[in-house]
């Protein structure tokens, strides 16, 4: 099959490294004999090059009414050229050309909706202005009509299935595709020796957090656990670390030290993603902390998968899709609460035995539902039913 | 038969027309302001995961 997906970020830049999602379903549809175009958005010129066996086409993303225009000519010559047109996420520079051209040329149109991008954008926001409004005003209409304009919509969570079948979307057609991790990349005794030492952390126990440092991310949960760790007066020998960037960071850099916790966390900024399996390898003990609110009861959070892949112990917040992820597998605690992470921690971190346990359990959950093989077959049944 | 099947989809869609003329109408308006506010020129980025 000929599947055109359409994806509104950068696909080779660091500040957007939420393309990761599109990139390996591509490679999988790729890796089991259908030919896939991604048309995205480059912050800066970009020339059509191949990723593997994929081709990327760079679109314009400077928002205008004639760059709209230009873009939804664009894809309708790639529509064309398509069986199937797949686009993710609401953002409307993508999705109403991306929809426009699909009904233009006939083809059937498949939406992945893995975040709920209307909430995220009004907890991202410093201040309202005219301009925050109307962009919000934006996501709500899209996020209202893309579930009964595609053909069929694949979600991320179960949260979001309710809501696309509340928002028009036929029940039949909507289908559960949570995020994956590659099997190959993220695997359990990997050396780590090499990052231990460049740390200096050889025999402490580790606690990891991995994520963006932006909005809705909730690291401030982590430091403050931290915080409550340490006064428990048996905790020389952990180690604590932030694994990430973002927008964030220096604000989370100046909480630590407000907390005065800067000497026990380190903070690694920005690593490449091919080199995150390695550090969770170094991790004995990983953590997911969020919040309950609308944001996170859609989520299905990568870092979890991949924590899971790895073979590692994990204390994460019991909300949403976190709870259908790891119940059983991991140690899930009460959200937006401190002391219950570092409650959870502890517990973790006296408790090789249990471990040890978690550990092998979170592998075979991710063996045999949470990595992007198992995603894709969803996808292809999602296609089947868009072209029927 | 993908012309018959693009057909199909075709006058299916044409019955919500309505919705995606509003669409398009609401974002090529909010395209021209946007175009206009200098910020969202300079950083391109739109908050979202």
């Amino acid at each position: 099959m000929k599947i055109l997906m359409v994806h509104p970020h950068d696909l080779f830049s660091p500040m957007e490294p939420w393309t990761i999602r599109i990139i390996k379903l591509a490679e999988q549809l790729a890796s089991k004999g259908h030919q896939v175009k991604i048309a995205y958005f480059p912050f800066k010129k970009r020339e059509k090059i191949f990723l593997g066996a994929i081709q990327t086409i760079p679109l314009n993303r400077l928002i205008t009414a004639g760059t709209l225009i230009k873009n939804t000519k664009t894809l309708c010559t790639l529509s064309r050229q398509a069986d199937l047109v797949h686009f993710q996420k609401s953002h409307f520079y993508a999705a109403l050309p991306v929809v426009l051209a699909a009904y233009w040329c006939g083809k059937p149109l498949h939406y992945d909706w893995d975040d709920w991008e209307e909430k995220i954008f009004y907890a991202s926001l410093y201040k309202t202005t005219l301009t925050s409004i109307v962009t919000g005003i934006s996501f709500w209409l899209m996020e209202r009509c893309l579930p009964f304009l595609a053909d069929s919509v694949s979600v991320a969570s179960k949260a979001l299935r309710t809501l696309a079948v509340r928002r028009g979307a036929n029940k039949r057609r909507v289908f559960l595709a949570p995020v994956g991790a590659d099997l190959q990349q993220f695997y359990p005794d990997r050396s780590s020796d090499r990052i231990r030492k460049k740390y200096n952390i050889e025999g402490a126990l580790l606690i990891l957090y991995h994520g963006q440092l932006h909005s809705c991310q909730y690291v401030g949960l982590f430091l403050n656990a931290i915080k409550i760790i340490l006064k428990t007066g048996n905790s020389n020998h952990l180690k604590f670390m932030v694994l990430g960037s973002g927008s964030e960071l220096s604000m989370l850099k100046k909480i630590a030290q407000e907390l005065k916790i800067e000497d026990k966390v380190i903070f690694t900024d920005f690593i490449p993603h091919t080199d995150i399996p390695r550090y969770i390898a170094t991790a004995d003990i990983c953590v997911a902390p969020f919040d309950d609110n609308e944001v996170t009861r859609c989520k299905s959070p990568l870092k979890i998968v991949e924590y899971m892949a790895s073979g590692k112990p994990i204390v994460a917040s019991d909300v949403g899709e976190v709870r259908n992820m790891m119940k059983g597998v991991g140690l899930l605690v009460e959200p937006g609460k401190p002391g219950a992470l570092a409650k959870g921690i502890l517990e973790l971190a006296g408790n090789k035995k249990l471990r040890k346990t978690m550990a092998a359990a979170a592998r075979q959950r991710a063996e045999a539902k949470y990595n992007w093989c198992f995603s894709t077959d969803v996808l292809e049944r999602a296609y089947k039913v868009a072209l029927d | 038969m993908r012309k018959k099947l693009g057909q199909t989809i075709f006058w299916k869609r044409f019955k919500i027309a309505p919705v995606l003329l509003a669409l398009t109408l609401y974002h090529f308006f909010l395209s021209m302001y946007l175009s206009l506010v200098k910020q969202v020129r300079k950083s391109l980025i739109f908050p979202g995961g």
